[in-house]
């Protein structure tokens, strides 16, 4: 039983035994996102997560509760065996979300009944200013959200069906038997370090970027946010400089790339914004801004060399 | 590596751009050669002085309607909107007493100007819309102090009308302004005082805002507040203290600095329309496509 996105790709039975050295060179080449389950008997499978062709991670997913392991040190055999494999190229998002699930334990899991229990739960969560990730699925439609506050965070949530891929959860979920699994992310873990990074720099990006819309207005907002998106195009990151900060949705499989396409990003911005209110006021901005974030999340920052004195040096 | 964003100037406006900077540059020539030389005295004084007022008339236009452009950049509801507009109609009040100057030279060519007139109202008015859009700069980039900020900005006030008072008195006190009324002369010297007074806030936007091109339109204040500290330096009778070579240079120098401050804001509200103007063509961007879209 699939457990990430099931309705997605086509399983192979019976595979020969370079199918699956053949289809990593084949991500590889074309840089998609993507995930390969490989069936191992009745209740176990093993997942492999590729980021832009890259293997970040294999998990061996027993009862919807995975554990990494480490692939080359697989018996050859298993690996050469005709196993039943299923590939799923995916949107970034999307993968790694399901690289969140896998490196977290799994917290809570209950069964909704129809669309009403839905919207009550959402109200539930909402309520209880639910922080954490959750992952929800149907018979063919599932989602991955990270939750703040009680409510979806726009780039970490995936709603998957049969039409694609949309980034909000939907407030009505017309299927019934609504499985929903909550995790407890693993703080040590490289996902949630790539998590907690991407939340901390929106939120700064934020707030830099509506001091900066009060003092030059909307529309040099928008200059300045094309500029950058033109500077940063060559990269190919699935990162956007949007009205309320960086929006980024891109799958990088190391904090550090992370901050280093961060960096780039917020010294284009330090840039554009040094050009219409000059230096002085720019690191102003980026100062106040950082002051006003939450402990952790300057920490996150300073941790990857995300600071002002870095930004408007 | 840190990789540079080029300048986000385009092409295409840089070309317009060197081409009002030319036309500035020829402006400022023609109006010292014509302010030094009096090359029209040969046709009459007032040819001359009509020859002066028009090219100063030309760039305070051109800071009015590119200020006003500027402006109607923004959203009535964003707070540069309020900067912009309130300091493009300061500008145009000025334009208004530069035009009511010709005016007033017409009727009263061959007698001296009322006590008070209306271009009197207009400089009043300009320096009003000046002072309140200098208010709205200040209180935007002063996130959070805004109390503190209106208490200063009603000090400064007080103190610019008292200072301006106390000239007055001294100015009677000397024998200066005896045939002419106590508010005619109050006016008189408001008008440098303020200018003096705004020069000092735009040298403070100046420090803020640096380089940065929205802060530049500030810069036209400084330049009217040089050309005003020096005609106070001549009212205090400070031409009695140098000589006539240094006083003819000095009064060329004021003189040519107060043409200054309209084409520097000119050209600064252009600069900053034409960044704004960039976006109406830019060129098309396309997210990269995910995987799976």
């Amino acid at each position: 039983m699939p457990t990430f996105f099931p309705h997605l790709g086509q399983t192979q039975t019976n595979a020969p035994a370079d199918f699956l050295s053949a289809r990593q060179a084949g991500l590889r080449e074309s840089k998609a996102s993507a995930l390969i389950e490989i069936e191992i008997d009745a209740t176990r499978q093993m997942v492999l997560l590729f980021a832009h062709g890259e293997q970040v991670g294999a998990f061996v997913v027993d009862n919807a509760q995975a554990r990494p392991v480490v692939i080359h040190e697989l018996p050859p055999a298993w690996v050469a065996a005709k196993k039943s494999y299923r590939l799923a190229i995916l949107p970034d998002v999307a993968a790694r979300l399901a690289w969140l699930a896998c490196e977290s334990q799994q917290r809570n899991a209950l069964t909704l009944s129809g669309p009403e229990a839905w919207t009550r739960q959402l109200n539930l969560w909402r309520d209880a200013r639910f922080a954490g990730l959750a992952q929800v699925s149907s018979a063919s439609e599932q989602a991955f959200a990270y939750f703040q506050n009680g409510r979806p965070v726009k780039q970490d949530t995936i709603f998957s069906n049969a039409d694609g891929f949309s980034s909000s959860l939907p407030e009505q979920w017309h299927e019934k038997d609504i499985q929903v699994v909550t995790y407890e992310i693993n703080p040590a873990s490289v996902a949630n370090q790539c998590l907690q990074l991407r939340q901390s720099t929106r939120r700064w990006s934020n707030a830099v970027l509506k001091s900066y819309r009060n003092i030059a207005g909307q529309k040099l907002l928008q200059v300045m946010n094309h500029d950058v998106m033109l500077h940063i195009r060559p990269r190919q990151w699935n990162i956007q400089v949007e009205e309320e900060g960086i929006l980024d949705e891109h799958f990088f499989p190391a904090v550090a790339q992370q901050a280093q396409a961060y960096q780039t990003v917020l010294l284009a911005c330090n840039q554009q914004m040094s050009f219409a209110i000059g230096d002085y006021l720019t690191r102003r901005i980026l100062i106040e801004m950082f002051d006003e974030l939450s402990r952790d999340e300057r920490s996150t920052l300073e941790n990857h060399r995300l600071i002002p004195a870095s930004i408007s040096a | 590596m840190k990789s540079s964003i080029a300048s986000p100037t385009r092409a295409n406006d840089q070309l317009h751009l060197r081409w009002a900077m030319y036309a500035s540059i020829m402006l400022t020539a023609l109006f010292i050669w014509v302010y030094h030389y009096e090359p029209f005295t040969q046709i009459s004084e007032y040819v001359n002085d009509k020859v002066l007022d028009i090219l100063t008339l030309i760039p305070s236009l051109a800071a009015a309607y590119w200020g006003t452009k500027l402006a109607r950049h923004f959203n009535q509801a964003e707070p540069p909107y309020r900067i912009w507009n309130t300091f493009a109609i300061g500008w145009w009040f000025w334009v208004g007493g530069e035009l009511l100057g010709f005016v007033y030279d017409a009727i009263y060519r061959n007698s001296s100007y009322p006590e008070l007139t209306l271009i009197d109202l207009f400089w009043a008015l300009g320096y009003f819309f000046f002072g309140i859009s200098l208010y709205y700069q200040f209180k935007l980039i002063n996130f959070g102090k805004q109390r503190r900020l209106s208490l200063l900005y009603f000090l400064f006030i007080a103190i610019a009308l008292a200072l301006a008072y106390a000239l007055t008195q001294w100015a009677f006190n000397a024998g200066l302004g005896a045939d002419t009324a106590w508010l005619v002369v109050y006016i008189s010297i408001l008008y440098p005082v303020f200018d003096t007074f705004q020069g000092g806030a735009a040298l403070r936007l100046f420090f803020l805002f640096g380089r940065g091109y929205l802060g530049r339109p500030w810069w036209g204040l400084i330049a009217f507040a040089i050309a005003d500290s020096i005609y106070i330096f001549f009212w205090l009778g400070g031409d009695q203290w140098i000589s006539p070579q240094a006083y003819t240079l000095l009064d060329l120098f004021s003189s040519t600095a107060y043409l200054s401050g309209y084409i520097i804001s000119a050209l600064a509200f252009l600069v900053a329309g034409d960044r704004l103007d960039s976006l109406s063509a830019p060129q098309a961007y396309h997210a990269p496509a995910q995987a799976g879209d």
